[in-house]
């Protein structure tokens, strides 16, 4: 089997069909490719950089012991975006307690966001209190707003990576960011006064 | 869908929100929340919080992990 060297960036699908014959070094360019986004996802899941890493592993482990089930109705990185959010999800269900200390230090990585120096610390304070909000929905609609608002996926792709119909996807969107914003309502009203 | 009592005019406005803000929401949906966040104020309120709080999410969502 011919390995991979320099040249042309190939296509996801190139290297599925080289990694499904059993070349690795495609199977580690996929990988390089994708973890790191899906560890950014999975972190925004679990807030938990370990629980982000480990679930990654589990998922790079998994996809390649299933590669050869992979039959390309969907994207190379949906398939295994859903292996990774259901290893995430798995952790989730182990761990059963993912509150944080609210205390944390989430102030030091949000980045300004206005010129003046009123809307940098307001665009911090709301945006560590969004952060913060987040946290504490539960799972499903926690995973659901992070896939649809935090990372950008449309509703079609966010149902296809949870496997559920769109109409819970947006059952359950709904009803995250209804409960966000009433536990964001305290910031609103003092905005008001 | 809100020709009904007030209450429940809002509650279905409520529902109505986030679909309206992914302009996913039937036209015929469409048209009455619009009528309906006319005249009512709490809604107002709460599509304005609710636009906020996207917002804030979708800023959340550029912030390196």
């Amino acid at each position: 089997m011919t390995t991979i060297g320099l040249g042309p960036r190939l296509s996801d699908d190139a290297l599925v069909a080289r990694a499904k014959a059993g070349d690795d070094a495609a199977f580690e360019m996929l990988a390089e490719r994708h973890s790191t986004p899906l560890r950014r996802l999975l972190y925004r899941m679990t807030r938990d950089c370990e629980a982000a890493k480990d679930a990654v592993q589990e998922a790079l482990a998994s996809a390649w012991r299933s590669l050869g089930r992979f039959e390309g109705r969907s994207r190379f990185s949906t398939w295994f975006t859903r292996i990774g959010i259901n290893a995430a999800y798995s952790g989730m269900r182990r761990e059963n307690e993912l509150l944080f200390d609210p205390q944390d230090d989430l102030h030091r990585d949000i980045p300004d966001w206005g010129n003046q120096p009123d809307e940098v610390f307001e665009s911090r304070e709301y945006l560590a209190a969004v952060d913060t909000a987040l946290q504490q929905l539960p799972d499903d609609y926690r995973t659901a707003v992070v896939l649809r608002d935090v990372q950008g996926y449309s509703t079609e792709e966010a149902a296809e990576l949870l496997g559920i119909g769109q109409r819970a996807l947006k059952s359950r969107l709904h009803r995250g960011r209804t409960a966000l914003r009433a536990r964001l309502d305290d910031h609103f009203a003092e905005e008001v006064g | 869908m809100l020709g009904i009592g007030k209450h429940r005019r809002c509650r279905k406005a409520g529902e109505l929100l986030s679909p309206y803000l992914d302009d996913e929401i039937a036209p015929k949906d469409r048209r009455r929340l619009s009528r309906h966040i006319a005249e009512c104020s709490s809604c107002r309120r709460l599509l304005t919080n609710l636009t906020r709080t996207v917002d804030g999410l979708r800023r959340v969502g550029t912030r390196p992990t």
